[in-house]
């Protein structure tokens, strides 16, 4: 059993009642109910082994916390069922919360108004920490994140970035083999951004913690992430690699080539464009229909080549192109199989 | 990480820190302790007053219904004291705090209670011990009650403040589905305590049928007293009273349980 995450046809339905203010009017909710019924998660599996990096990508309102709220046991799905290390964190909440960390980019578990030392202190005793390895824990998380600039300084006067830092330091706390976090990188600067993310490809590295985080920001999963999961419509529309996230879009990669002279016949190949400018060919080309090596031998045909550049496509526009294909598609597009999403022109 | 004594300790820690967090603002603290302290006093008078005014209510005397007035108190400043987190439960309905108990590894009614005391509300508790303790000498040596029997008073005084922990508890878990429950509470809370203030003999019949069944104020201290002072009842209330108070709790953590698996966080 390899699998340490698992999410088994996941479906969350929130029924969102209209809001009736007053003790009658609770009172009447609870006799007559209006309203609508809003799938969150609608139907969606998958599962991560020990030592991935998963990111979790999606729209405002596709269903990214609504599923992460289900790993960690906070909501309880409609249907299906999630497995973390092979048991349910409904059923067995506080077994599996145990060995789970979990991070709200939004908000802080810490106190407020004391200092960050004593939120670890009682989250140690609340895990069982033991008071050597908390000792050992914060040595090594000043190496990795210098929390011990901030351990006697306030929540409260903390700045974003630090604040996140010890949120960081409080999840990892108990050395749990599983963390998700939500949006960790949001507010921060790009120096923080950088530290966070560093942060965790070390301790995915050194601890092998599984890891599957929520995300808006592109460098995020270009930098993090050995596979992502694309959520729209509660649905998942993509999950693979980065590189197969690209291909699987079909938005069109392109490629500079410089001839040792122009190229004097007609330019054929598997290209969907070419422009030419004296001896500088540009062939715009479709990662689903050909590879790059192909694109490259058939510019070889048409003379000898000096120099070649790539342009790869910009992975926000590759998201936006996922996000608007499922929209159009109704989610029709099947997870992993680039030769099922439909390909269209570029905008 | 079971056991009771982890609990206790992770319990005691817990609520020191929320004490030092709220040393933060000791000017608010000290001004807060002052005033319920003022309001405690105020509220002793009012009742000396009105007492004094009807020196008989419903064929009580006034140490009588002085007794019952103490004991309700006791009950209450408890809960507010170490329930005060349950009391303001809304918040972590309205904001989708109680996210944050989830992800703990404990029952989440241990780690909510241990996130807040107002030790402030202790001066309510202790205005109704006063009370009790100058009402059940009196009755003591007009030789209406024994030792045993005031000894037993006091102990049914602090078990009392399991009626509303429980009302409460039951309040919060009702919440899990409507998520405004601040009016409620007064409906389900304030109202029978304030009630119970009184020999329920002076209420209507249904109403007492309601504080005596649904919210069972009348066990936390009308039911026995009125048996000791042999106004009424038979001697099994003098057991039936902490069984139902303690029923009433197992009964309000079921409620809480159930709601819990009800919880739907909030949208971000």
């Amino acid at each position: 059993m390899s699998a340490i995450v698992e999410a088994v046809e996941l479906r969350k339905v929130f029924r969102v009642a209209k809001d009736r203010p007053g003790v009658l009017g609770a009172l009447r909710g609870l006799f007559s109910w209006e309203g609508r019924e809003v799938r969150a998660v609608d139907g969606i599996s998958f599962a991560i082994r020990r030592g991935e990096l998963v990111g979790y990508l999606g729209p405002n309102g596709a269903g990214k916390s609504t599923t992460i709220k289900m790993l960690a046991g906070i909501l309880h799905p409609t249907s299906g069922e999630v497995r973390i290390e092979g048991r349910s964190p409904q059923r067995h909440r506080q077994e599996v919360v145990r060995r789970l960390g979990v991070v709200f980019g939004q908000r802080t578990q810490a106190w407020w108004d004391l200092p960050v030392r004593d939120t670890l202190e009682l989250l140690a005793a609340m895990y069982g920490v033991k008071p050597a390895d908390y000792r050992a824990a914060l040595k090594r998380f000043d190496e990795m994140l210098e929390i011990g600039a901030i351990l006697d300084v306030p929540v409260r006067k903390l700045s974003l970035g630090q604040r996140m830092r010890a949120d960081l330091v409080a999840a990892w706390l108990h050395r749990p083999p599983v963390v998700f976090l939500d949006e960790p990188t949001i507010g921060l600067d790009a120096v923080a951004k950088r530290r966070i993310r560093e942060f965790l490809r070390e301790i995915n590295r050194r601890e092998g913690t599984t890891i599957l985080l929520t995300t808006h920001d592109m460098d995020d999963i270009e930098e993090l992430c050995s596979r992502v999961m694309v959520i729209n419509h509660g649905r998942l529309v993509y999950d693979g690699d980065v590189e197969g996230m690209r291909r699987a879009v079909g938005v069109p990669s392109s490629m500079r080539v410089e001839f040792a002279a122009p190229p004097a016949g007609p330019l054929v190949g598997p290209w969907t464009a070419a422009v030419q400018e004296g001896p500088t060919v540009t062939v715009a080309f479709d990662r689903s229909r050909c590879t790059a090596a192909e694109v490259i031998a058939a510019l070889n045909r048409c003379g000898p080549i000096r120099d070649i550049y790539m342009e790869e496509p910009d992975i926000e526009r590759v998201i936006e192109r996922l996000y608007a294909q499922a929209g159009t598609a109704g989610g029709a597009a099947p997870a992993n199989s680039p030769g099922g999403v439909v390909t269209r022109p570029g905008p | 990480m079971t056991g009771l004594l982890p609990a206790v300790q992770l319990y005691l820690r817990s609520v020191q820190s929320a004490m030092r967090a709220k040393m933060q603002y000791r000017a608010d603290f000290i001004t807060g302790l002052l005033l319920y302290g003022v309001l405690s006093a105020t509220d002793f008078l009012m009742i000396a007053a009105i007492l004094t005014r009807f020196p008989r209510l419903g064929g009580w005397d006034v140490y009588e219904v002085g007794l019952l007035y103490g004991m309700a108190s006791v009950a209450m400043g408890l809960y507010r004291t170490f329930g005060a987190e349950l009391h303001e439960f809304e918040r972590y309905l309205v904001r989708g705090e109680f996210d944050g108990l989830l992800v703990r590894p404990w029952p989440t009614l241990f780690t909510l209670l241990g996130r807040n005391v107002e030790p402030e509300r202790l001066g309510n508790s202790l205005q109704g011990a006063l009370l009790v303790g100058i009402c059940s000498w009196r009755l003591w040596e007009t030789g209406a009650l024994d030792a045993l029997e005031v000894a037993y008073v006091a102990a049914v005084s602090i078990m009392g403040t399991l009626v509303p922990f429980s009302l409460a508890l039951i309040t919060a878990a009702f919440g899990f589905w409507v998520v405004r429950i601040d009016e409620f509470q007064t409906f389900v809370m304030y109202a029978p305590v304030a009630a119970s203030h009184y020999p329920l003999t002076v209420y209507p019949g249904w109403l007492r049928a309601l504080l005596t069944s649904v919210l069972p104020v009348g066990f936390m201290n009308f039911v026995p007293v009125q048996y000791l002072l042999g106004k009424g009842g038979g001697p099994w209330v003098l057991w039936a009273s902490p069984l139902v108070m303690v029923g009433f709790a197992v009964l309000a953590y079921g409620c809480w349980r159930l709601g819990e698996r009800h919880y739907q966080s909030t949208g971000t």
